[in-house]
C-alpha cells in the first residue's frame, strides 16, 4: 500500500461528516479543538466589550452612562465570562487540539465525550449570554458571596443563572479533564515513556488533575446555594445554623487553584516555545516538571488568603500567608529556567517571542504585587481596591492572554498550513502591550489612593479623575490592539500562501504530520525513542506516511488506536473508537433541559430530564463492544495486543477512576462543610438531633458488604451440565449485588424520611444532602448493574470480553464505600450527643 | 517594598535583554547553567527574600492584634444595606448613624457585625479592613492619633447601594470625648 | 502509574497535613483547648507543634523510602526527589507559625 492509498483509506475512515452536519456530529479532536477555541475567543470578545463598558463608565467622575443595576451585571459578567467561558475553555480547546498530535495519537480517549463537553459549554454559555441580553444577568460579583446572593437579598433569577449556568459549563471542564488524564496516561505513541513526554503534556496533565480536584468544591457550593434558594435549605443562613463563610471556603478552594489552572497551560506554551525559538532544549527539564507539580499542590494550600479580612485567627492567617509566599518559588524556578534557556540558546525575535517578552514584563510585575498582597498588613489595606483588580489582570492577562497569543502565532502554521504574509501583528503587539500597561498600571495607583473595586462611579473631588481617564484610554488602545491581532490571524489564515512543514524547526511530534493536519493525524503511529523524535529523525513525517509505524494498515473501516502502559508506554491494547454521531449534542441538549427546568422552576419536569439523561447514557454505552470474542490483533513490528474490551483495565475503567477522583473531592468538600458548620457556624446545636436507630446502619452496611462480595464473583463463567463452561458469565452474583445495593439505597431513603426538618436548621439540611449523595451513588451503581444484566443476556460479555464487568465492579465498590462513609458521618455523631 | 520590586523587575529585564546578545551556546556547560539559573536565581534568591518578608509580616501582624488593655474604649459597628449604626459601651442608650465617635489618642475596639449581607469596615487612615459577617462579631483595634474627621467605607460589595456605603469617624479630644459620653450636644 | 504516584506522594502528604493542622487549630479553638495548659504552654499549641513535628518526620521518612526503593524509570527518581524536598520545605515553612503566633485570635 503506498502513502497516497493509505491516506485515502484513512481519510474515509476518520473524516467527519461533510456539509452542515459536520459541526453537529463530529467527534474529531481537531474539529472540536478548533470549535472550543473559536467559542472561547468569542466569549473573550464579549468579555472585552463588557470591559470597555466598564472603562467607559469609570473614565469620568459621576458618569451617568450606567446605573448600579446595570454596572453590577456588567462587571459580574465580565469576570464570569473571562474566567469560566474564556480562560478554562481556551485551555480545553488548546489541549483537545494539540495533545493527540503531541502524543503521536489519532484522537483523545473518549471522542464523544469531547463533543459532549463542547456542547455543554456552548449551551451553558448561551444560557448566560441570553440572560445578559434580557437584562437578568448575575450581579453579585464573580465570586457570588451569600447572603448577598441568597434568597432574601437577591430574589431574582439572576443568581440562579450564575449557579446553574456555571455548573452546566463546568461539566465540560470535568469531562475534558477526565479525558485529558486518560489520554495522556494511556493514549501515547508506543515508546513515549513518562520522561519522553513533551513538556506541554506535563503541564496539561497537572492542569487536568487540578481541574478534577479544584472544580468540585465550587460545584458543591453551587448546588448548596441553589438548594438554599430553591427549597430553603439554610446552608448559608446564620440565623438557622448556616454560615456564609462556608461559601467563601468552598469558592476559594476552587478559586485559588483556578488561577493556576489558567496559568499552567500558558506556562506550558512558554516552555514549549522558548526552547524552539532559542534553538536549544529546555534548561532544567526535570526541575520544570517538578516545579509544575509543586505549584499545583501548593496552590491548594492558599485558599484562605482571599479571606484574610473575615476575621480568622492570626495563626490561620500566618499559615496561609506563609504558603502564599512559598508558591512564588516554583514560579520563580520556571521563570529563571526560561531565561536561562534563552541565555543558553540563541533567541530569535519572531512573533511568538514578542508575546513571550510581553508575558515576562507583565507577569513578573503581577507576581511581585501578588507577593505584596500575601503580606498581611499590606493586604488589609489593598484588599478590595482597584489595586487587587490591577494585580489580578497582570497575572491573568500577563500569565494567560500573552502566552496564549504567543501560542496562537506559534501554532497558526500548524492549524492552517499557511505562513504569515501580512505584518500587522507587530503593530498589534505594540498596541496590546502599551494599552495593557496603560490600563492597569494606572489601576494599581488609583487603588493605592483608595479607590475600591466594583464601585460604579466616584466623586469629582477624589483626585482619581486623571488616572481613571488614562486607564480608560489605555483600555481602548488595548481593545484596538486585540482587534488587530484577530484581523492579522484571520487575514493570514485566509489569504496567505502555503507554508512549509515544521516552520520553526521544532523537534516534537505535532510537527511531523501533514499541514493542515489530516483527520487521522498520523498515517501510522511513531515509535518514540527520545523527547524530540523529529529532531532525531528529520524524515519521520514521510516515514510515517509510508506506513513505517504502528497500525499502518487500515482494518475493517474501524478507527483504531493503541493504548500503552502508563510508565514505559509499551503497547497494551487496541481501541476501536466510535464513529461520527449526534448523540453528544443530543445528550447536552437534554442535560440543558435539566438545568433550564431548575432555572425556570418547572420542577415537575426535572425528573423527566434526569430519566432522559439516563436513557441517553444507556444508549451511549450500549453501542460499544462486540458479541464475539476477538483474537489478539497485529499492530506492526511483529507485536500483537488484545482488544481493549478484552482487558481488565480498559480506557473506560481509567476514565471511571479519574471521574471518581473528582467525585471523591466533591464528597470531601461536603464533609468539610459538615464539620465546618458544626464547629464554626453560629446558632448550633440544632433544636433537634436525628434519633439513632440501628436499622439503617445495619441494613446499609450489610447491603454494601453483600454488593462488594457478590461483585467479586463476576464474571464467573457459567457451568454447563457436562462440566464444561460457556463463555457467558453467571448472572447470580449480579442479582446478589443488586440486592445489596438496593438495601443500601433503602437505608438512605429511610434516613431521608427521618431527618429533622431540613428547612429549619442547617444540620437537617446537611444530613439530607449527605443521604441524597449516598442514595445517588447507590442508584447509579444499580443502574449500571441492570445494564450489565442486559449486556450479559445479549451476549456482549464473556469471560474474555470482561472490561465492562470490571468497570461496573469498580463503581459498585465505590458506591458501597461512599455509602458506608455517609452512614458513619450521619449516625456516629448522634451517638455522642 | 516598592523599591525592592522595581529592582527585581529591572534585574529580570536586564537578564532577558542580555540573553539576546549573549555568546553562542557551545562554550557554556549545562551543569553550571543549572546551578546558576535554577539553584541560585530560582531557589535561593526568592526564598531568602520571601523568608525575610514573611517573618517581618508575621511579627507586625502579631503586634497589630488587639491585646488586652484597660485603656481601651469599646464601640459596636452594625452594618446594613446601606447604612452604618454605631453604639457605645460607655454610653448605652445612644445610637449614632453614619458617624462613629471615638476618643483621639486611645485604642478603640470596634465590634463589627451586620444585619443582612456581608459588609466590610474600613477606615484607610486608621487601620486595615475587617468584614462584617452575619452571625459573627469581629473586633478591630483602631487608634486615631489626632482629633478630626476620618473617612470610612464599606469595602465588600453589597449590591446596588455599595458605592455610597460610607461613613465618617469623628475623633474627639479628651475633653470633647467626656462631653460626648455625658450626652451633651456636640 | 506507580512512578507517577512516587512523584505526587510527598506533596500530597504535605497538603493533607497542612489542611489537618489548620482543621486542628479550628477545632481546638472551638473546643476551648487553647485555655488548657500543658507544660507551660497552651495544650492546643502543644498539640499543634506535635502535629507539625510528625508531619516533618513523616516526610523525612517518605524521602528515605523514595531514596531506598527504585522506580521503574530512573528519570522518576530525580523528579520525586525534588518534589519530596519541596514537601519537606513546605511543611517546615508553612506550618512554623504554630510555634509563636497567637492561636485563636
Ligand atoms: C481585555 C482587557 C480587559 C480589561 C480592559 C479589563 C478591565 C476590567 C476592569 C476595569 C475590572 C474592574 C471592574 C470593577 O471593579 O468595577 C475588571 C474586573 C475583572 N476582570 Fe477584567 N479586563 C480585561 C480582561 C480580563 C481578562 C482576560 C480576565 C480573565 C482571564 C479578566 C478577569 C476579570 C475579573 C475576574 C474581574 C473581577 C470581576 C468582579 O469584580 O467580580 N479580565 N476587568
Ligand atoms: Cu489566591
Ligand atoms: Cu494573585
Amino acid at each position: 500500500m503506498n502513502a497516497l492509498k493509505r491516506h485515502r483509506l484513512l481519510t474515509r475512515i476518520w473524516a467527519s461528516d461533510s456539509g452542515w452536519k459536520r459541526c453537529f456530529t463530529t467527534v474529531s479532536h481537531t474539529d472540536l479543538g478548533r470549535m472550543f477555541l473559536g467559542m472561547a475567543f468569542f466569549y473573550f470578545a464579549v468579555g472585552g466589550v463588557l470591559a470597555m463598558l466598564i472603562r467607559a463608565q469609570l473614565a469620568s467622575p459621576d458618569a451617568a452612562f450606567m446605573g448600579p443595576d446595570i454596572y453590577n451585571q456588567v462587571f459580574t459578567m465580565h469576570g464570569t465570562m473571562m474566567m469560566f467561558l474564556f480562560a478554562i475553555p481556551a485551555f480545553e480547546g488548546l489541549a483537545v487540539y494539540l495533545l493527540p498530535k503531541m502524543l503521536g495519537a489519532r484522537d483523545l480517549a473518549f471522542p464523544r465525550l469531547t463533543a459532549y463537553g463542547f456542547w455543554c459549554y456552548t449551551f451553558g454559555g448561551f444560557m448566560m449570554l441570553t440572560s445578559m441580553l434580557v437584562g437578568l444577568a448575575p450581579d453579585g460579583g464573580w465570586f457570588m458571596y451569600p447572603p448577598l446572593t441568597g434568597p432574601a437579598a437577591s430574589p431574582g433569577v439572576n443568581t440562579d443563572v450564575w449557579l446553574l449556568g456555571v455548573t452546566f459549563v463546568e461539566i465540560s471542564a470535568i469531562c475534558a479533564a477526565v479525558e485529558l488524564c486518560v489520554s495522556i496516561l494511556k493514549f501515547r505513541a508506543p515508546g513515549m515513556s513518562l520522561d519522553k513526554m513533551p513538556i506541554f503534556v506535563w503541564y496539561a496533565l497537572v492542569t487536568a488533575l487540578m481541574i478534577l480536584t479544584a472544580f468540585p468544591p465550587l460545584i458543591l457550593g453551587s448546588i448548596l446555594l441553589e438548594l438554599e434558594r430553591a427549597i430553603g435549605l439554610p446552608f448559608f443562613d446564620a440565623a438557622l445554623g448556616g454560615d456564609s463563610l462556608l461559601w467563601q471556603h468552598l469558592f476559594w478552594l476552587f478559586g485559588h487553584p483556578e488561577v493556576y489552572i489558567i496559568f499552567l497551560p500558558a506556562a506550558g506554551l512558554i516552555s514549549t516555545i522558548i526552547p524552539v525559538m532559542s534553538r536549544t532544549s529546555l534548561l532544567g527539564h526535570g526541575w520544570v516538571v517538578a516545579s509544575v507539580v509543586a505549584l499545583a499542590f501548593l496552590s491548594f494550600g492558599l485558599w484562605v488568603h482571599h479571606m484574610f479580612a473575615t476575621g480568622i485567627p492570626h495563626m490561620g492567617v500566618a499559615f496561609f500567608s506563609a504558603a502564599s509566599t512559598l508558591v512564588a518559588v516554583p514560579t520563580a524556578v520556571q521563570v529563571f529556567a526560561w531565561i536561562g534557556t534563552m541565555w543558553h540558546g540563541r533567541p530569535q525575535l519572531q512573533m511568538p517571542m514578542l508575546y513571550i517578552l510581553g508575558f515576562f514584563a507583565t507577569f513578573v510585575i503581577g507576581g511581585l504585587t501578588g507577593v505584596m498582597l500575601a503580606i498581611v498588613p499590606f493586604d488589609w489595606q489593598a484588599h478590595d481596591t482597584a489595586f487587587v483588580t490591577a494585580h489580578l489582570h497582570y497575572v491573568l492577562f500577563g500569565g494567560f492572554v500573552f502566552p496564549v497569543l504567543a501560542g496562537l502565532y506559534y501554532y497558526a502554521p500548524l492549524v492552517t498550513g499557511r505562513r504569515r504574509f501580512f505584518r500587522i501583528g507587530e503593530y498589534a503587539f505594540g498596541l496590546v502591550f502599551i494599552g495593557f500597561h496603560g490600563t492597569f498600571f494606572a489601576m494599581h495607583w488609583v487603588g493605592l489612593l483608595g479607590q475600591r473595586r466594583r464601585i460604579y462611579t466616584y466623586d469629582a473631588d477624589t483626585g482619581w479623575e486623571l488616572i481613571n481617564l488614562i486607564s480608560s484610554i489605555g483600555g481602548f488602545v488595548l481593545a484596538i490592539g486585540l482587534a488587530m491581532v484577530l484581523l492579522d490571524l484571520a487575514l493570514n489564515a485566509i489569504v496567505a500562501i502555503r507554508g512549509k512543514r515544521n516552520p520553526w524547526r521544532s523537534g516534537t511530534l505535532e510537527w511531523s504530520m501533514m499541514l493542515p493536519p489530516s483527520a487521522y493525524n498520523f498515517a501510522s503511529l511513531p515509535r518514540v525513542t527520545s523527547r524530540e523524535p523529529l529532531a532525531d529523525i528529520p524524515d519521520l513525517p514521510t516515514r510515517l506516511a509510508r506506513g513505517e509505524g504502528y497500525l499502518a494498515v487500515p482494518r475493517d473501516g474501524r478507527r483504531e488506536m493503541l493504548t500503552v502502559s502508563t510508565t514505559h508506554a509499551h503497547p497494551e491494547s487496541l481501541v476501536v473508537y466510535p464513529g461520527n454521531t449526534a448523540l453528544p449534542i443530543l445528550m447536552a441538549a437534554v442535560t440543558g433541559s435539566f438545568f433550564l427546568s431548575l432555572l425556570f422552576k418547572i420542577y415537575w419536569f426535572t425528573p423527566f430530564a434526569v430519566l432522559a439523561v439516563a436513557a441517553l447514557a444507556w444508549r451511549w454505552v450500549w453501542g460499544l463492544g462486540s458479541q464475539t470474542d476477538e483474537e489478539d490483533q497485529e499492530i506492526g513490528f511483529g507485536e500483537t495486543v488484545p482488544h481493549a474490551m478484552q482487558t481488565d483495565r480498559s480506557q473506560g475503567w481509567w476514565g471511571s477512576v479519574f471521574l471518581m477522583v473528582a467525585d471523591a473531592t466533591l464528597f470531601g468538600s461536603l464533609i468539610f462543610g459538615y464539620a465546618f458548620l458544626w464547629t464554626i457556624a453560629p446558632n448550633w446545636p440544632p433544636p433537634q438531633w436525628l434519633a439513632f436507630s440501628v436499622w439503617e446502619p445495619l441494613i446499609g452496611v450489610a447491603g454494601a458488604a453483600v454488593a462488594i462480595i457478590a461483585a467479586r464473583q463476576t464474571p464467573r463463567p457459567m457451568q454447563r451440565r457436562s462440566g464444561t463452561t460457556t463463555g457467558m458469565p453467571h448472572l447470580l452474583p449480579t442479582w446478589q449485588s443488586l440486592l445489596g445495593l438496593s438495601a443500601l439505597a433503602a437505608a438512605f431513603i429511610g434516613l431521608l424520611l427521618r431527618t429533622p426538618l431540613p428547612t429549619e436548621h442547617a444540620y437537617g439540611a446537611v444530613l439530607c444532602v449527605i443521604s441524597a449523595f449516598g442514595l445517588f451513588h447507590a442508584l447509579l451503581a444499580i443502574l449500571m448493574l441492570v445494564f450489565l444484566v442486559f449486556r450479559i443476556r445479549r451476549g456482549f460479555i464473556s469471560s474474555r470480553r470482561r472490561s465492562e464487568v470490571e468497570i461496573v465492579k469498580l463503581w459498585i465498590n465505590y458506591a458501597a464505600l461512599i455509602g458506608v462513609v455517609c452512614l458513619v458521618l450521619i449516625l456516629s455523631p448522634v451517638l455522642f450527643t | 517594598m516598592l523599591a525592592g520590586s522595581t529592582l527585581i523587575v529591572i534585574i529580570v529585564a536586564a537578564l532577558i535583554w542580555r540573553s539576546f546578545s549573549s555568546t553562542p551556546p557551545t562554550d557554556k556547560p549545562l551543569g553550571r547553567n543549572i546551578r546558576i539559573w535554577i539553584y541560585g536565581l530560582g531557589l535561593v534568591f526568592p526564598m531568602s527574600v520571601l523568608a525575610a518578608l514573611l517573618i517581618y509580616a508575621l511579627v507586625v501582624g502579631e503586634r497589630l492584634l488587639p491585646h488586652l488593655d484597660d485603656e481601651v474604649v469599646r464601640v459596636n459597628a452594625i452594618a446594613e444595606q446601606w447604612r452604618w449604626q454605631f453604639t457605645y459601651t460607655d454610653r448605652p442608650e445612644y445610637v449614632s448613624e453614619g458617624v462613629l465617635h471615638i476618643p483621639a489618642g486611645r485604642p478603640v475596639d470596634v465590634a463589627i457585625t451586620t444585619r443582612d449581607v456581608i459588609h466590610s469596615f474600613w477606615v484607610p487612615r486608621l487601620a486595615g479592613k475587617l468584614d462584617a459577617i452575619p452571625g459573627h462579631v469581629n473586633v478591630l483595634r483602631i487608634e486615631a492619633s489626632a482629633p478630626g474627621l476620618y473617612h470610612g467605607q464599606s469595602a465588600e460589595f453589597s449590591g446596588k447601594g455599595y458605592t455610597g456605603h460610607t461613613f465618617i469617624v469623628q475623633a474627639h479630644s479628651a475633653a470633647d470625648w467626656a462631653r460626648f459620653l455625658a450626652g451633651e450636644p456636640m | 502509574m506507580r512512578d507517577l504516584l512516587r512523584i505526587l506522594i510527598a506533596p500530597l502528604i504535605w497538603l493533607a497535613a497542612f489542611s489537618a493542622v489548620y482543621a486542628l487549630q479550628g477545632f481546638g479553638c472551638a473546643a476551648g483547648l487553647n485555655e488548657a495548659i500543658f507544660v507551660g504552654m497552651s495544650f492546643l499549641r502543644a498539640m499543634l507543634i506535635l502535629a507539625w513535628v510528625l508531619t516533618i518526620a513523616t516526610l523525612v521518612g517518605i524521602f528515605y523510602w523514595l531514596e531506598r526503593t527504585a522506580p521503574r524509570l530512573p528519570w522518576t527518581s530525580a523528579i520525586s526527589r525534588i518534589t519530596a524536598c519541596v514537601a519537606m520545605v513546605a511543611a517546615i515553612w508553612s506550618l512554623f507559625p504554630v510555634t509563636f503566633t497567637s492561636i485563636c485570635n
